[in-house]
C-alpha cells in the first residue's frame, strides 16, 4: 500500500511538470504518445526521480530569475529539431 | 511490421535489372518506410533505405547479434545481392519462416514468451546504445515453439535523451492482452484480431475493476498511462525535447524494461479447465483402439515426406507428433486455447521441436484477410497450403456443433489440394450422441455412406479402417488432380 501511495504521489507531482512547452516534431514512424512519454519518467525508478528533481529545480530557478526563461536543445543525432522552450 | 512468408500473395512488382524474374512485395510490410520485405525466386529479401543500411552496419558490430542469430532468436540474415533491388541503398536476405502466424492465434504462453524476447532484445540493444524503434508482436514469428524476431530494421541507434518510443505500443499489443487474460480471465485473442493496433490504454482502464488497480502494473501502466494520455491528447507540447533537455537517458528505459520483464514473467493465464485440455486422459478410446488409430495415422504419414502438414482439431498434439516424424513442418490447430497451451508448454519443456507450431484456431471462424486493403494480415490458407491434413475426431464438431454442411467441409479440404487422414464419427458414437442430446437433428447429410461418397467424389481413397468396433471409420485419401 505504501508503494501504491508513493506511486500516486509521484504521478501527481510529475503531471504538473509539463505546462507551457513549445512545439517541435518527434522523429518516429510510430506515435510514442505524449502521456506515455511522460509516464516513462515515473517508470524510470530512481533515475526518474532525479530527472523530475532536475525539472523542478530548473523551473524554480527560472521563477526566481536565476535561469534564462528560454533555452535551446539540440540533439546530437539529429533526431530532434532545435527548438526553444521555457518554464518546464 | 513485417512478415517472412515463403508463400507470398501476388502483389506489385518492384524494379529489378534482370528481366523476366518476378519480384513480389510483401503487402503487410509497409509501415516503416526504411525497410520493406519482398520475395524473389523463392528467397526473402528486404530493401533498405540509406538510414536503415547505416543502422544494419552498426547492428552487425554489436556483441549480441551473432549469438542471437546462432541461437535462433533473431532471424538469420545476411547481406543480399543489391541487384535484386537497384533502387535501395542496401538489401538483406532473410532465412524463411516455415509458417507465418499472428498473435491472435497464439496462446497466452506464446504471447508472454514473445513479450519476454522483445524485452530481452531491448536490453541487448540498450547495452549497445541501440533500441528497438517499435514493439509489436507481429515482428515475432515462430520456428516450432521457438520465438524468432524478424524485423532487423527495427534496431536503430538510441538518440541522446530519446525515450522508448515503442513503450505505448508494447503496452497495447503485449502487456494489456496478457493482463486481460491474467487479471480478468478474458480471452485476449478476439481483442487483438479485432484491432490491429491492440488495446488502447483508455479501453484497458475501463476493462479493469477498482480492485484490479492493486494488481501489479495496473496503476502505472494502465491507469496512469490512460490519464496522462487523456490529459495531453492533441497537445502540441514538445515533451520529447523537454525530456531530453532535462537529462532523460537510457538508465530510465533500462529500469522500465527490467521491471516490465519481471511483471510479464509473473503473469499466469488462470487455471480454468477447458473442454479438451485433458484430452490425453479423457478421450473416448480404450488403449487398443487408440493404438490402432495411431498406427493408421503413422502408416499414412510414412507414405512420403510432407513439406507442410496441418492437424485440425489437434487437441494436445498426440497425432501431430506422429506426423512430424515425416513432415518438415506441422501446424497444430485447435479452438481450445488451453489444449494448445498444454501442447506449447509440453513441447517447450521437452525437446523443443522446431517442426511443430501450435495455434489457437477455430475452423468455423478462422483468421481472415484483414488490415490495410485486406492484405496486411492473411487468412490461414493463404499463408501456406498443407500437403497433408489430419481431421481426427473433428467432422462431427464441424457438421453438428458448427452447422457446416458436410459437402462444404469436404469441398473446402479438396480446394486446399491436400491429402487427408480423416475420421468419420458415427451417430452411435457417444460423442455424437452427446452433441445431439439437446439440439434438433437437422443433419440429414451426416451418415457414413454419404460421407464416403462425398470423400470419394473429391479424393482418391487409399486406405480405410473401422475403429471403435465400427462406430468410427478412418480414411487416408489423396487429392484428385482435377480437384480444387
Amino acid at each position: 500500500m505504501l508503494k501504491l501511495t508513493s506511486s500516486l504521489a509521484f504521478l501527481l507531482v510529475i503531471s504538473t511538470l509539463f505546462f507551457g512547452m513549445t512545439t517541435s516534431q518527434a522523429h518516429a514512424y510510430l506515435d510514442p504518445g505524449t502521456g506515455s512519454m511522460i509516464l516513462q519518467v515515473i517508470l524510470g525508478g530512481f533515475a526518474g526521480i532525479a530527472l523530475a528533481g532536475r525539472l523542478y529545480w530548473h523551473r524554480f530557478r527560472t521563477f526566481i530569475g536565476m535561469a534564462p526563461a528560454e533555452s535551446h536543445v539540440g540533439d546530437e543525432t539529429g533526431h530532434e529539431s532545435s527548438k526553444s522552450r521555457s518554464d518546464l | 511490421m513485417n512478415e517472412l512468408s515463403g508463400h507470398p500473395a501476388p502483389e506489385a512488382r518492384v524494379s529489378g535489372r534482370e528481366a523476366g524474374l518476378r519480384t513480389q512485395r510483401e503487402p503487410g510490410s509497409f509501415r516503416d518506410r526504411n525497410g520493406s520485405v519482398f520475395y524473389r525466386d523463392g528467397a526473402i529479401f528486404r530493401s533498405l533505405s540509406p538510414e536503415a543500411l547505416a543502422n544494419w552496419q552498426r547492428l552487425r558490430e554489436t556483441p549480441f547479434l551473432a549469438g542471437r542469430m546462432a541461437g535462433g532468436s533473431i532471424v538469420e540474415t545476411r547481406d543480399g545481392d543489391v541487384a535484386v533491388a537497384p533502387d535501395a541503398a542496401g538489401v538483406l536476405e532473410h532465412a524463411r519462416i516455415p509458417f507465418v502466424s499472428y498473435p491472435y492465434e497464439w496462446t497466452f504462453g506464446m504471447l508472454q514468451d514473445a513479450a519476454l524476447l522483445h524485452l530481452d532484445l531491448m536490453r541487448d540493444a540498450l547495452a549497445s546504445d541501440m533500441i528497438l524503434k517499435d514493439a509489436t508482436p507481429y515482428n515475432i514469428q515462430w520456428q516450432g515453439v521457438h520465438p524468432v524476431f524478424i524485423d532487423i530494421p527495427s534496431f536503430e541507434p538510441l538518440g541522446r535523451g530519446q525515450p522508448w518510443v515503442g513503450y505505448r505500443q508494447f503496452c497495447e499489443l503485449f502487456l494489456y492482452p496478457l493482463m486481460l487474460q491474467a487479471y480478468r480471465g478474458i480471452d485476449f485473442r478476439p481483442w487483438l484480431r479485432g484491432r490491429i493496433d491492440g488495446i488502447p490504454a483508455e479501453d484497458m482502464q475501463r476493462l479493469m475493476s477498482t480492485r484490479d488497480l492493486l494488481r501489479p502494473g495496473v496503476l502505472l501502466h494502465v491507469a496512469a498511462q490512460s490519464a496522462l494520455q487523456r490529459r495531453y491528447e492533441g497537445g502540441t507540447k514538445d515533451v520529447r525535447g523537454s525530456l531530453a533537455e532535462a537529462g532523460f537517458d537510457k538508465a530510465l528505459i533500462v529500469n522500465n524494461v527490467t521491471k516490465l520483464r519481471a511483471l510479464v514473467a509473473k503473469l499466469t493465464p488462470g487455471r480454468e479447465k477447458t473442454q479438451w485440455s485433458d484430452y490425453d486422459r479423457s478421450h473416448s478410446y480404450d488403449a487398443a483402439d487408440f493404438e490402432q488409430k495411431a498406427a493408421f495415422v503413422r502408416r499414412a504419414a510414412a507414405t512420403r515426406d510432407w513439406r507442410l502438414a496441418w492437424d485440425l482439431g489437434c487437441n494436445t498434439g498426440t497425432f501431430s507428433r506422429i506426423v512430424a516424424e515425416h513432415a518438415e513442418q506441422v501446424v497444430s490447430m485447435d479452438a481450445d486455447w488451453m489444449a494448445i497451451e498444454h501442447l506449447y508448454q509440453r513441447e517447450k519443456a521437452g525437446a523443443g521441436s522446431r517442426k511443430l507450431l501450435p495455434l489457437v484456431v477455430n475452423l468455423a471462424d478462422a483468421s481472415p484477410n484483414q488490415g490495410w486493403r485486406g492484405a496486411e494480415r492473411k487468412g490461414l490458407a493463404e499463408r501456406g497450403r498443407p500437403e497433408l491434413t489430419l481431421c481426427l475426431a473433428l467432422v462431427h464438431h464441424v457438421v453438428i456443433t458448427a452447422n457446416i454442411p458436410l459437402a462444404d467441409f469436404i469441398g473446402w479440404l479438396a480446394s486446399l489440394g491436400t491429402a487427408v487422414v480423416i475420421e468419420f464419427v458415427g451417430r452411435d458414437d457417444e460423442m455424437v450422441q452427446a452433441l445431439l442430446a439437446n439440439r434438433e437433428d437437422q443433419y440429414d447429410d451426416y451418415h457414413p455412406e454419404n460421407f464416403r461418397a462425398l470423400l470419394a467424389e473429391r479424393f482418391d481413397i487409399r486406405a480405410e479402417e473401422p475403429l471403435k468396433g465400427g462406430r468410427r471409420q478412418i480414411y487416408f485419401a489423396e487429392p484428385r488432380q482435377a480437384a480444387g
